[in-house]
């Protein structure tokens, strides 16, 4: 009969509070310079000139199709190499997840866009605005609002994905439990512990998202088909 | 629902699952030699981890190594085959515990270690702490470390992680799961300085071709040891026999020389593993 | 940068790379099958009246929809050997950790899919004379699938990728090979471009296709 002990677990307890914020500070990071990044593909692959779509398609078909741990390797251990640059484990995760983030971001951007009348863009259009002024006017604000479900489930998933820099030596919740159960030698109590914590976090997240997606559909955008 | 439902559903789920898929239950009764024979093999923990452990990429078998050699002849003598499980230096305890390997080489005994597991009385073999480090970081001693300036790095749990957090706290300590990555952050530049016993760094300043080897003061020069399930006196007598029957035939040293040959080293060039050959 | 590149040790070693791309189909064939019949039960549990079933099926989703699957494999490795007396390989708990979670995201698209479709048919085919389960199978269903092929075709897409996480527990699939080749080596960016592209020329046509089926379908409605 296995002889349960979460004694240990929680005196050190400190460890996995820091490896949670550390998991907060790399999701908010990547957030926050994958959605530019991601509008800024998106736009670039909307745009009638070729040398400016096709690149940008590139870039977003090759960060949806490659697995992200390939490209954390690949960010981890490769890129300092090739570009001689110093970068800490926390510079290096935050890049792999901003551009990884972004090209998911891009087509969540595209579809948003897309879908706004073609009417509205002619319209702007016909009222004098410039190309660049009805994106920014008329369709963007309409397609934001549409996209935010999406947005915030790509947030989510982003959340789940930072967990692989356990696996390199950024100390996120994961490689802390990883350091805690090696310590220890608790890994049943440790990884249940961390599991739940995780859990309760994304749960929480989710549910925030559910409210927002009700309330827009109640103010007549729905996302639900 | 509570969440102690939700975990007993996640138990239930998992175990249902687990029932499905082909099961090979564990030995449960007698002791690791008795299990060993029942089985047929030995199973040893290995992790890549040149001069001790390597796979061989073209066979996907882990052919080479200190402790391939010391695991086969063990093997042989108890009559049954070697079996390798792949783990890393901090799972390795956990992996005996859960009753995946039999035994982990060249893992030091530490007091901590020893409440989870056993070690045998006879030392495998005998090695020195070092680092790798950029050819223009001075390093004499381990005070040279010890500045939040330098980064190095080390594979978690090992005894080189406990040495470097306990002595040179203050610099910028990055854990890795095994040698490989450790040693791959410094080639990326993301560390100034790893830390491994001089064997490995050995290997790994050969194929690098850069960097130097320096064994800071106070020398760190300690024992290697294996860790065991605990409270099991057979199997524990019969890994400290063979230890100091190969140590004093000098077999550990020639199979050790053997492995650097293989790699292109040259064994008079590199410190001994044996403490008697200083 | 002074690298010696080494592209050679990387296609010197095709038996390595061979030996990862069958792991990685394996496993992907494995979590595929589990995950999308199990998928199919827990959709269907989701969708039933009865609080017995409805209720665990619900507490499945949520609780392996919001854990990361990372986390669940190194939890089935580690941990749930602690409890249970028989030995979990490092493929068992990957597709254990791979499979509950696509099951999981695969029962609500299962879910969405049968709810989607309207009342009229349900009542059509009542009218004449079919009983529930033969409604379900003969007139619901196949329109339900008609519409999920989308969405479960990325799902497949995504298990292809989670394969990598197999290597945490050092699985023999393509990503580990490309770690012991950039060990034994030093070619970390040799050997990690060749990997991503690997997976990117298979997996891309593999994308297009499912563009163009998800179009066919529409086109059909």
């Amino acid at each position: 009969m296995y002889q349960w002990d979460f004694a240990p677990v929680l005196a050190n307890s400190g460890m996995l509070a820091a490896g949670l914020v550390n998991t907060l500070k790399l999701t908010a990071t990547a957030l926050a310079f994958g959605v530019p990044l991601g509008l800024g593909l998106a736009l670039l692959r909307l745009s009638r000139f070729r040398l400016l779509s096709l690149p940008a398609g590139f870039v977003v078909e090759f960060f949806r199709t490659t697995p992200p741990l390939v490209q954390l390797f690949w960010f981890f251990f490769a890129l300092p190499i090739l570009i001689s640059v110093e970068m800490t484990p926390f510079v290096a995760a935050a890049i792999t997840f901003s551009i990884q983030s972004s090209a998911f971001f891009a087509e969540v951007f595209r579809a948003g866009i897309v879908s706004i009348d073609r009417g509205q863009s002619e319209a702007a259009r016909a009222l004098g605005m410039s190309g660049a002024q009805a994106m920014r006017r008329v369709v963007l604000p309409q397609a934001v609002k549409r996209m935010i479900p999406a947005f915030m489930e790509r947030s989510i998933e982003l959340m789940k994905t930072t967990t692989l820099v356990a696996t390199v030596s950024y100390a996120d919740l994961l490689f802390q439990a990883n350091e805690l159960a090696q310590k220890t030698f608790r890994p049943l109590e440790v990884f249940t512990v961390t599991a739940l914590i995780y859990f309760v976090v994304i749960y929480a997240a989710s549910l925030v998202v559910h409210r927002v997606e009700r309330r827009l559909a109640t103010s007549g955008e729905t996302t639900v088909h | 629902m509570t969440l102690d439902r939700r975990a007993a559903l996640n138990g239930i789920a998992a175990s249902t699952l687990a029932l499905a898929l082909p099961i090979t239950a564990r030995a449960q009764a007698g002791g690791t030699l008795d299990q060993i024979k029942q089985r047929g093999s030995l199973r040893i923990g290995v992790t890549q981890a040149p001069p001790w452990f390597s796979k061989d990429p073209k066979t996907g078998e882990w052919s080479s190594g200190f402790g391939i050699s010391m695991g086969k002849a063990m093997a042989s003598e108890l009559g049954v085959k070697l079996e390798t499980v792949e783990v890393t230096w901090g799972t390795s305890i956990a992996a005996l515990q859960a009753n995946k390997i039999d035994i982990m080489f060249m893992l030091d005994a530490t007091p901590e270690r020893a409440q989870a597991v056993d070690f045998p009385q006879t030392p495998l073999l005998y090695y020195s702490l070092a680092v790798l480090a950029r050819d223009d970081l001075p390093v004499v001693q381990w005070s040279d470390l010890n500045k939040p300036s330098v980064r190095i790095a080390v594979p978690q749990a090992s005894s080189m992680d406990k040495f470097v957090t306990e002595n040179t706290p203050n610099a910028t300590i990055q854990r890795f799961p095994g040698n490989a990555e450790a040693i791959a952050a410094f080639q990326a530049g993301r560390a100034d300085a790893v830390c491994l016993f001089h064997p490995p760094l050995l290997v790994a300043r050969k194929t690098l071709g850069t960097g130097k080897i320096v064994v800071p003061k106070p020398a760190k020069f300690q024992a290697s040891s294996a860790a065991l399930r605990k409270d099991d006196k057979p199997f524990r007598d019969f890994v400290d026999n063979t230890f100091a029957t190969h140590y004093k035939s000098g077999q550990t040293q020639k199979w050790y020389e053997e492995f650097l040959t293989s790699f292109g080293l040259d064994p008079k060039a590199s410190p001994p593993v044996m403490k008697e050959m200083l | 940068m002074n690298h010696r590149w080494n592209f050679d040790a990387v296609w010197a070693n095709p038996e390595a790379l061979l030996a990862g791309a069958a792991g990685t189909l394996r496993i992907f064939a494995i979590c595929l099958v589990l995950g999308l019949s199990l998928g199919l039960l827990v959709g269907l549990g989701r969708y039933s009246k009865r609080k017995r079933i409805y209720l665990p099926a619900s507490a499945f989703v949520e609780f392996f929809r919001n854990t990361p699957v990372l986390v669940q494999i190194l939890w089935f490795y580690f941990a749930l050997p602690m409890l249970l007396p028989f030995e979990i390989s490092p493929l068992m708990a990957a597709a254990l950790g791979i499979s509950l979670n696509s099951a999981a995201f695969s029962g609500e698209i299962f879910r969405g899919g049968i709810q989607s479709l309207e009342r009229g048919q349900w009542e059509g085919a009542q009218a004449l004379g079919m009983t529930q389960g033969q409604t379900m199978r003969r007139v619901i269903l196949p329109q339900a699938i008609k519409r999920m092929l989308p969405a479960l075709t990325n799902r497949a897409i995504e298990i292809f990728k989670m394969s990598t996480l197999a290597s945490a527990v050092a699985y023999v699939e393509l990503l580990q090979q490309g770690k012991l080749i950039a060990s034994i080596h030093y070619n970390p960016i040799e050997a990690y471009t060749v990997i991503a592209l690997l997976f990117f020329v298979f997996l891309y046509p593999l994308v297009q296709a499912t563009y163009v089926l998800e179009r066919r379908l529409r086109q059909g409605d």
